[in-house]
């Protein structure tokens, strides 16, 4: 597991040398990216999100796509089309920008539902259909979704199916002073930020690592600890829906990971505790009025965290 | 300190010294006072009951390991694995001697002896070293990816455990010292005053085992001497160099075996010795051998009336295999049948399990042993409980001649399982008990740090609470945090690391001291 911490050390260092935000997203992004997982950052426009990608990118050295979506995005744009060739007189499949290792979807909530649920496939299977064939993905394969909060006009929400394919979801939020600063000062350079970003392993070295990753020992009180979180939510009176069998089998291999990436064999309740967050709140459906006026996902699963007690700890509180 | 060295050590260079170091004493001592001072009056042990002796040192290692691995404490572990050394010992040194061969099963033959007693110095000297390197491995354990100027806190931290570990290292270099002396003052005396008043001497091979003795002796005061400066160095957090280490331990071995190759020009040859050792193995090996009766004429005359005092003896002559013949003869083939398998079923279940490369038995993995003693006792239970149910089956109405078989089938398959689920449970349960202790320990903690005004609360994680410990007594921050990975290590880790419940115990001792 010495590999993959110092692996996520470098990684992380390699991000933030571009992304003057707060480490914590670039950590989640790695949790991901070593559970096969896909992300969906949700932030305010011009906060550094396709930076963090395109960084993320870099960083894996894989092929990178970007997808700007709009309402006339069509299926066939992401995943491919066949074109016909005069010259051999025969159909050629032309690759769409899904054939890549990292794919950056921007906006995705502007794209119609039928091109956001081409990418459905993608995410879950790892391979696209295309004209009655299937055809698999690179391998890595992390897709990065960005979706505004604001300007709801003209825009298709994801579906809470789509969101729960997701393995977490981030908000950036606003760099500090001091980040704002340091990013003025790079804007003073004439080359891309980005050019300064070279990968810290090989993709063959990374599938080895998500491979890795799997081994990490959960024992079984803290598999019961994960089942005690999530049937809290089923059970909480504010939320219309909990979260689903898939959101636990995330938190457990979001653990598996943290634990890794903190270089041990085996997870510990922190690593189950600061993964909780990004990876449950979008698999909760808040309900409308009353109590849950108030309430955010964020705020009901800090309160779950602090009145679910970690096993076996319960007796040595007062 | 990386920790793919300090697993070395543990698994490697430990334990070899821990067998090593007192091998090398108890052969010394055994060409000393057999072949020196009482020559001929002990009697001579069977050949190879070195290599037993060996296996039994080897056995307290594997053992060590294995209780370890099981946390598995106290003396009556330690009464029985000696009681079941020991025993299996005197079967195979009985075996080497070829007694039952001969129809003699008398397993404390004067020749067994001595044997035991060095099998049983060897043992104990054996559990003293590792007992004495405890404390140190416990202390590297604490070193393990700590770098720099923590490792310096470590040692002020770490509830002494440095400190312990240097003194045991020192009294076990001081051990070294002794056992050196004791063996080369009379080997002095011994040599100089067969000079002078023929005083008897050492045979070759006996010169050849003390001075072998003397080599691992000197290198195993060498190697402690590493030990002792690898800890100092680590404690500082100086980076070690290797290549400085070499270069010592290359001076100090190149010197020893400098003396080595001296008493060899000037004392006779130690291969003079081994041949004759294994010429007595061969020697042995065609005594079994089943010997022709010798075809001898009777005299003439009566036997008794030629040698008056001469006792009633058989009837010799050319060999005739009468009925009480045959039985004999069968007796002794049966013997020999039973000696053989006794010695393979001895080699399977006490032997092979000793170089098994996987010293640390896992929780559902056996002794064969043990796993033959649950599999008699799981078919003395199936056979306890076949008439009731046979007689289940008479009363119960409408059921065929065919559902007998199954029936019994059934039975075993039940019987099986039933002996499998303990195994499984007791290791089980032992893991639970080491967890509760731990947890016992953690509530000492938790109560410490109410009293210092930061209370736990169930909902935080063992690490996330030594955080805000940290916070409110800063001097405690290292051993904090030290104490919550070892706390995590024992509760949520697959298979925690060997001591680190007696770890954590001890450093929630000096944090609340």
């Amino acid at each position: 597991m010495s590999d993959i911490s110092a692996w996520a050390k470098a990684f992380i260092a390699s991000v933030k040398g571009v992304f003057q935000g707060s480490e914590e997203p670039v950590q989640k992004i790695c949790v991901a990216l070593l559970c096969r997982g896909h992300v969906l950052i949700e932030d305010v426009p011009g906060v550094g999100k396709t930076m963090l990608a395109r960084a993320v990118a870099a960083s894996i050295g894989g092929k990178y796509s970007q997808i700007q979506c709009t309402p006339d995005l069509l299926p066939a744009d992401v995943l491919g089309v066949s074109i016909y060739n005069q010259a051999r007189g025969d159909f050629e499949f032309r690759e769409g920008p899904v054939m890549t290792n990292v794919l950056l979807v921007d906006e995705i909530s502007r794209a119609t539902p039928r091109t956001q649920s081409a990418l459905l496939e993608a995410m879950a299977e790892g391979q696209v259909s295309v004209e009655g064939r299937s055809l698999p993905l690179p391998d890595p394969f992390l897709l990065i979704a960005t979706e505004s909060p604001v300007e709801s006009e003209g825009t298709f929400p994801l579906p809470e199916v789509q969101k729960d394919r997701f393995f977490l979801s981030l908000r950036l939020g606003y760099p500090d002073r001091d980040a704002e600063r340091a990013i003025m000062l790079q804007q003073r350079r004439t080359e891309s930020p980005l050019s300064r970003v070279h990968a810290v392993a090989t993709l063959e070295g990374l599938v080895e690592m998500q491979r890795q990753v799997l081994g990490v020992h959960v024992s079984p009180l803290l598999r019961r600890y994960i089942l005690n979180l999530v049937s809290a939510t089923r059970a909480d009176p504010r939320l219309v829906l909990g979260v689903s069998p898939r959101g636990s089998l995330a938190l457990y291999k979001g653990a598996q990971a943290l634990a890794a990436m903190r270089g041990r064999t085996y997870a510990v309740p922190e690593d189950v505790r600061d993964i909780v967050v990004p990876v449950l709140c979008k698999r909760m459906i808040m309900k409308e009025g009353g109590a849950a006026r108030e309430a955010t996902e964020d705020a009901i699963l800090a309160e779950l965290l602090a009145s679910i007690p970690v096993p076996p700890l319960a007796e040595a509180a007062p | 300190m990386r920790e793919s060295r300090l697993s070395m050590l543990r698994s490697s260079l430990h334990p070899l010294i821990s067998v090593l170091l007192p091998f090398s004493f108890v052969q010394a001592l055994d060409a000393l006072i057999r072949g020196g001072i009482f020559q001929g009056t002990i009697p001579v042990p069977p050949p190879g009951f070195l290599l037993v002796v060996l296996a039994a040192g080897a056995s307290r290692t594997v053992v060590s390991n294995a209780l370890g691995a099981r946390r598995i404490r106290g003396a009556f572990a330690r009464i029985r694995e000696a009681l079941l050394t020991f025993a299996s010992a005197a079967a195979v040194l009985l075996l080497l001697g070829g007694g039952p061969f001969h129809g003699d099963w008398n397993p404390f033959g004067p020749a067994l002896i001595w044997p035991l007693i060095l099998c049983g110095a060897q043992w104990l000297l054996t559990l003293q070293i590792q007992d004495a390197l405890r404390p140190r491995e416990l202390f590297l354990s604490l070193l393990g990816g700590a770098t720099g100027h923590a490792l310096v806190r470590a040692a002020r931290d770490a509830n002494g455990e440095a400190t312990e570990s240097q003194q045991n290292l020192r009294k076990l270099r001081g051990t070294t010292l002794l056992l050196e002396a004791f063996i080369l003052v009379p080997f002095v005396l011994l040599v100089t005053a067969r000079t002078i008043v023929s005083a008897p001497a050492l045979s070759p091979w006996g010169t050849a085992r003390v001075l072998i003795h003397v080599l691992i002796g000197c290198a195993a005061i060498v190697v402690f001497g590493h030990f002792s400066h690898d800890q100092v160095e680590s404690a500082a957090g100086v980076n070690h160099d290797p290549g400085r280490d070499l270069r010592r331990i290359g001076g100090s071995l190149a010197g020893i075996g400098g003396i080595f190759i001296v008493a060899l020009l000037f004392s006779v040859p130690p291969a003079v010795g081994s041949l004759a050792a294994l010429a007595r193995f061969f020697i042995w090996l065609l005594s079994l051998l089943p010997v022709p009766r010798s075809v001898v004429a009777a005299p003439e005359g009566n036997l008794e009336q030629l040698i008056p005092s001469a006792p009633s003896l058989p009837p010799t002559g050319p060999a005739h295999m009468g009925e009480s013949d045959l039985l004999v003869q069968i007796f002794h083939v049966a013997r020999i049948v039973i000696a053989v398998a006794a010695g393979i079923a001895l080699i399977y279940f006490v032997l092979r399990p000793l170089f098994r490369r996987d010293t640390r038995i896992s929780a559902g993995q056996m002794h064969p042993l043990r796993t033959l003693v649950r599999r008699l006792r799981s078919l003395a239970r199936f056979l306890l409980k076949l008439p009731g149910a046979v007689s289940r089956w008479i009363r119960a109405p409408g059921r065929g001649f065919a559902a007998i078989p199954r029936a019994i089938v059934d039975s075993l398959r039940g019987a099986a399982t039933g002996a499998k689920a303990p195994a499984v449970t007791a290791a089980n349960r032992s893991r639970q008990r080491a967890a509760q202790r731990a947890v016992r320990d953690f509530q000492r903690l938790a109560r410490w740090g109410r009293k210092a005004g930061v209370a736990f609360t169930a909902a935080e994680g063992p690490a996330e609470y030594a955080r805000r410990l940290e916070q409110a007594v800063p001097a405690k921050g290292f051993a904090l945090q030290e104490a919550a990975l070892l706390f995590e290590q024992l509760i949520y880790a697959e298979a925690p690391v060997a001591h680190s419940e007696q770890a954590f115990s001890r450093m929630v001792d000096g944090i609340v001291r």
